[in-house]
């Protein structure tokens, strides 16, 4: 995993392996403090191009293009994945709580609860926040959901689920579930405790959910 | 005195007993009454020749629904004859889903043509007995209203092409043969119903 931080012009790198993601954190100038996934190649391609400008001692000259290039290659985050790597995120265990929520570009009630787990991520340091997309079922091409994702500047991680035949998975991801969008899992690793809700979530109701697994 | 604690203690019992939501695959269906695009109302026993029924929970909205369209009025055109005739009931709260008010269920079924019932569920209650979750959402029936199959239509939701198992059309299939239905249950990603707000 790379971790890339940006601060005004000055940069630090550090190389984690963990996983095969590969993430990268921007912060300008304390304005603005957010962790992006970006692709393999996406990371590779600004780690390297960053190693050239830091050799190359023009960092002060050209931080300027560091922050468009930065800005660039992390807006390109969503993450396709398989059924097996999602069940991989949903039973890891990790001191943070999981909220999960299925969602799709076509779901007007997913996009209007969007904004609530796009502040939670936000304010929330104990929660992460995993934005799973179901449009591969009607549309298999990714560039829609990087639209959305570019045009909405959503904050959170966006995984694009591309598994066909949904009735062979549905139930393995939740058996409560009946494939019916919006529906969100809450996950506390550490007790083991889950909460699957199927439909809208209002203000405060994903609150009420973190609370019934953390109690 | 022991009578209250008997009472007490039933009623108790009564609400901590999980409700059951919607039929499962064997039950019997309770029949419904519900208006119909042409203003009429329909219920299950208007049909003294049916041999069983395919409802779909459906609307005008779901892209979902929208894709499935084509492949609902087919299952008409195939199987009305054969006494299996479709009644696609919308249950979506107008109120939550503007295009899926009485007029613009009018005006769809219209425009597609429909053949087969397009009705209101306005109170929502036949999608809550049912246990109706999405759009599109099927239900196989047999003529005693018990529920031979609950699901999807088939198992590719963007091509027609692509379909590999009609499970709506198995099923059928296997109770015009006098056979066990296979595929009892399935499940797809679509759209949730809209529910009116509690």
């Amino acid at each position: 995993m790379w971790i890339i931080t940006l601060n005004c012009g000055l940069l630090f790198w550090s190389n984690f392996l963990h996983l095969n993601n590969y993430f990268c954190c921007c912060h300008y100038c304390n304005l603005v403090d957010k962790t992006y996934m970006v692709s393999h190649d996406q990371a590779t391609l600004f780690c390297d191009y960053i190693w050239h400008l830091f050799t190359n001692r023009i960092v002060k000259k050209l931080s300027f293009v560091f922050l468009l290039f930065a800005s660039a290659a992390c807006s390109q985050s969503v993450e396709s994945v398989k059924l097996a790597e999602l069940q991989k995120i949903i039973h890891n265990s990790t001191d943070k709580l999981l909220v999960i929520n299925f969602w799709a570009t076509w779901c007007a009630p997913c996009i209007k609860e969007l904004p609530h787990f796009e502040k939670l991520q936000q304010e929330n340091k104990n929660v992460d926040v995993i934005l799973v997309s179901m449009d591969y079922d009607l549309d298999p091409n990714i560039d829609k959901v990087n639209r959305f994702q570019s045009k909405k500047k959503i904050q959170s991680r966006i995984l694009f689920l591309t598994e066909s035949n949904p009735n062979a998975w549905i139930e393995k991801i939740d058996k409560k579930w009946s494939g019916a969008l919006p529906a969100t899992l809450v996950i506390n690793s550490k007790t083991g405790k889950r909460e699957f809700v199927q439909g809208e979530l209002g203000e405060g109701e994903i609150e009420k959910l973190l609370s019934k697994v953390t109690n | 005195m022991k009578t209250i604690i008997l009472i007490a203690l039933v009623a108790l019992l009564c609400a901590g007993a999980p409700i059951k939501e919607g039929y499962e695959v064997g039950d019997t269906a309770v029949d419904f009454k519900l208006k119909n695009v042409d203003g009429k109302m329909v219920s299950l026993a208007d049909y003294k020749n049916a041999k069983g029924f395919i409802l779909i929970f459906d609307c005008n909205t779901c892209p979902y629904s929208k894709a499935y369209n084509e492949r609902i009025i087919a299952l008409n055109k195939k199987y009305s004859a054969a006494g299996y005739p479709v009644l696609a009931i919308n249950p979506n709260d107008p109120s939550k889903s503007s295009g899926d008010s009485f007029d613009e269920m009018v005006q769809l079924a219209k425009k597609k043509g429909y053949d087969f019932p397009y009705l209101a569920d306005e109170s929502q209650s036949v999608a809550k007995s049912f246990g109706a979750t999405n759009t599109p959402h099927a239900f196989v029936l047999t003529k005693e209203l018990k529920i031979a199959y609950i699901g999807a239509i088939d198992d590719n939701a963007r091509k027609a092409e692509g379909v590999t198992k009609k499970y709506v059309e198995e099923a059928v299939d296997a109770l015009i043969a006098g056979k066990a239905v296979s595929t009892t249950k399935t499940k797809a990603i679509g759209c949730g119903i809209k529910w009116k707000s509690v």
